[in-house]
């Protein structure tokens, strides 16, 4: 009896397929849920450890200062005395570490400092008309602060890391010295960073690359949606022209709250995921059957099959979109239609048909959403099938063969077999894919561009925008007055819902990893 | 009675059948768009199907009209694919061998942040990345966009770094009794044993800028410093589509051969990225 409990729900023959089918969903839900919640439940603890980590920095810190000698100590004031000032061995290490407190002392002055001392009230001085003559003085500039000083605080952060570790190397040193050994080389010191300190030497370029284009921009962007840059009551708020400020949660209240974006933002919230799902599930189902057929033992041709469908997605995909969008096109004048109503009228004899598929141009909201959901599953779904493809030809006949000497059915086969096989490697990816859906810009962006937008929605997103094309919208493509501080809001909105997926993609492929089911 | 031969032989014609049917609709627009591009009728609008005459002078607009500078944009976005694609596979390279090969405190937590940082859109980030690399004078400008591609695609380490994993760890363990560094193990034996996945990152890197149109357009803005994405799409605009469509046909024609001839000779890269990621991480 102990046995049976380790076998999954669905595996129990005795229920009809459909049932299994179900319960083996409602497992996946179940399971995504349990994940869920045992990484917040994690988060206090994490918290917790981090402080934990910081006090025992300090306590070491201050250890070293209580227990080293005069050149240690003075290490607290110029970074690398330990070093240098013992002998010529040390010199180089030293100087590094001398390089990087004047270095960062210097950027304090000239750049760290100044714009974080403006960084409460991103600037107070507007820029004024030179009296001299044309152009202007320059003022503060908000966005410029506001950047600099986000950048300043991540140095800051890295300096404290390399200030305790310069206590800690020259503590050590002391101690070497202490007990009479020898002093490492220039050469030895060269040969740690080609071996034992190998990962920081291939680490520290990729890492300052991601921190500068990635985690910097980021931060910054998330904290414009606490300030009003943008167009805010009618006033503008542009640098250099203009200053902005921080104005806590009024962009938050702008977007939730009662104004036409409060109005719409659940709509299309709703949308960007019943979008998601659909473009996903589609993908994914539609897919699935097309590697099965490709892939069946008796049909011959499977690599010509299968490149006919990949050449779809090899071809750019704004190339393929834009076509589409122009494919399905349409006219108000019946001859002069598309090339997709053109066939139906020729090909078809529906010689009157002229339908405008894409929605935009005559304000059909469901046609829209079909339309950008069915493009999709003909862009996305060669993905799928290449996917699956050699997921199938990795299950092992043995299963079929046994299962069919057990009378199984080619529908059972499916359930049994197949199906939980592909979710076994797929059902991360499912997820990811559902991610990058909620963000899939370019399907909306080239086919309808948001579109169509119904009289009633005056100043809102139109009906197949998705939260991150309306970003886009709100943003870059606003003209005279993008409005930064919603945008910002919006992209926050969109990282959280991102992230609380993305969550779940990380600990479910964790722990399908540690299921041996078909291993 | 249907015997069991009969039945393979009905339900692989329905398979052909719908596999034919399927493989028409897929490849119909495409094959419209190639004969497209050699239109005399340029614009979108048009009477029949497919074009009534053929002509090649879509093709060689591109390369003489002054005003729309093709040629200009091609050799734009080949220059940042190559900058872009150099830095971009040293950058995973590095990123991979020590997620891969080394062992250090913090290797668990920098691949969950990799993770998770890569799952979000480099979007969210674009309007603060515009403002700083303007600050550099680096918008409107290759050099620039090229960068803003390829300093952080260290988040991209996932299938190098799988496939790193793969090679047997007894071969650096034995180099490192014979008193190699670790550096010298990373240049001389990983890369050289891990081709095939470096040809595949080149490649990738190689093609996304010819795909990206988003960032392009953000950083962008003379129509001299254009990339193919940006230029061709503006001869798709509402006001261009009637004059220009035959014209962004074959733009498009242009460049997608070469890059669908990359993309069928990666595809088997791509399938284990996607299945081998899952099962061995």
């Amino acid at each position: 009896m102990e046995d049976n409990k380790t076998i999954p729900t669905w595996k129990q023959y005795n229920r009809p397929w459909y049932m299994r089918l179900g319960i083996a969903v409602w497992d996946y839900i179940k399971n995504v849920g349990l994940m869920l919640w045992s990484v917040i439940k994690a988060i206090p603890f994490k918290i917790w450890a981090l402080l934990l980590g910081i006090g025992h920095c300090f306590q070491g810190l201050w250890f070293r200062l209580v227990h080293g000698d005069w050149r240690t100590k003075m290490s607290y004031l110029i970074m690398g005395f330990g070093c240098f000032s013992r002998g010529p061995k040390q010199f180089l290490k030293g100087f590094l570490l001398f390089a990087v407190e004047a270095l960062f002392i210097v950027f304090m002055i000239f750049i760290g400092g100044p714009n974080l001392a403006k960084f409460g009230t991103l600037g107070e001085t507007l820029q004024r008309p030179n009296p001299n003559g044309y152009g202007f003085i320059d003022g503060d500039n908000s966005l410029s602060i506001l950047i600099f000083s986000v950048m300043t605080l991540m140095l800051m952060v890295f300096f404290i890391v390399v200030y305790i570790k310069n206590t800690k190397i020259a503590y050590d040193t002391q101690l070497r010295v202490e007990q009479g050994k020898p002093l490492s080389t220039p050469k030895q010191q060269l040969n740690y960073a080609l071996n034992d300190g190998y990962h920081i030497t291939v680490l520290a370029l990729p890492l300052f690359g991601i921190l500068l284009i990635t985690v910097l921009p980021l931060i910054c962007n998330i904290l414009v949606a606490f300030t009003n840059y943008g167009r805010v009551d009618g006033v503008s708020h542009y640098p250099p022209a203009a200053l902005f400020t921080w104005t806590g949660f009024d962009a938050f209240k702008v977007v939730f709250g009662d104004s036409a974006y409060g109005a719409a933002i659940w709509r299309v919230l709703g949308w960007t995921l019943v979008w998601a799902v659909f473009a996903t599930f589609t993908n994914f189902f539609f897919g699935m059957f097309l590697a099965m057929m490709i892939n069946k033992k008796t049909i011959k041709l499977k690599v010509l099959w299968r490149t006919c469908f990949v050449v779809v997605i090899a071809v750019p995909d704004f190339i393929t979109l834009l076509m589409m969008a122009n494919f399905f096109s349409y006219s108000s004048n019946t001859t002069l239609t598309g090339p997709f109503n053109k066939i139906l009228q020729q090909w078809f004899g529906m010689t009157d048909t002229n339908i405008d598929w894409a929605g935009t141009a005559t304000g059909s909201v469901w046609r829209a959403r079909m339309f950008v959901i069915v493009i999709n599953l003909w862009r996305g779904m060669p993905y799928t099938m290449l996917a699956t493809s050699g997921i199938l030809m990795n299950i092992p006949d043995e299963l079929y063969e046994s299962s069919r000497i057990d009378g199984a059915g080619p529908i059972r086969r499916f359930v049994s077999i197949t199906f939980p096989y592909i979710m076994f490697v797929m059902g991360p990816q499912l997820i990811t894919t559902f991610t990058g859906n909620i963000n899939n810009f370019n399907v909306i962006f080239f086919l309808t561009d948001g579109g169509p937008t119904l009289m009633s929605d005056i100043g809102q997103p139109g009906r197949t925008d998705l939260l991150v094309t309306w970003l886009y919208t709100l943003t870059v493509n606003k003209g005279q007055y993008p409005e930064y501080n919603y945008g910002a809001v919006i992209g926050l909105f969109t990282f959280i819902i991102t992230a609380f997926f993305a969550l779940i993609v990380f600990n479910s492929s964790k722990s399908i990893k540690q299921e041996d089911t078909f291993q | 009675m249907i015997g069991l031969r009969s039945k393979r032989i009905i339900s692989d014609t329905a398979i052909y059948v719908i596999l034919l049917v399927m493989v028409f609709v897929w490849l119909f627009p495409l094959v419209w768009m190639i004969l497209k591009a050699f239109d005399t009728n340029t614009g979108i609008s048009s009477i029949t199907i497919f074009p009534k005459e053929y002509t090649a002078e879509n093709f060689k607009l591109l390369f003489t009209d002054s005003n729309n500078p093709y040629g200009k944009w091609l050799i734009n976005t080949f220059v940042i694919a190559l900058i872009s694609c150099v830095v971009s596979t040293l950058l995973i390279l590095m990123v991979s061998f020590a997620l891969s090969r080394l062992r250090f405190k913090a290797r668990k937590k920098l691949m969950n942040i990799g993770l998770i940082l890569g799952l979000f859109p480099g979007f969210l980030s674009m309007i603060a990345l515009y403002y700083m690399f303007n600050q550099f004078e680096l918008t409107d400008n290759i050099v620039g966009l090229a960068l803003a591609y390829s300093l952080a695609s260290g988040t991209g380490y996932y299938i190098v770094k799988g496939f790193f994993d793969t090679v047997p760890i007894a071969i650096d363990e034995a180099a490192r009794i014979d008193g190699a560094t670790k550096n010298r193990i990373f240049w001389q034996m990983t890369i050289p044993l891990s081709k095939p996945i470096i040809v595949y990152t080149i490649l990738t890197s190689f093609i996304s800028p010819w795909c990206d149109f988003i960032m392009a357009s953000v950083f962008l803005s003379s129509p001299n410093n254009y990339t193919i994405a940006v230029g061709i799409r503006n001869w798709t605009t509402q006001t261009m589509v009637a004059e220009y469509f035959a014209r962004f046909c074959a733009g498009s024609v242009l460049i997608s051969v070469p890059i669908v001839i990359l993309f069928l000779f990666m595809q088997k890269f791509y399938i284990a990225g996607i299945t081998g990621g899952a099962a061995k991480g």
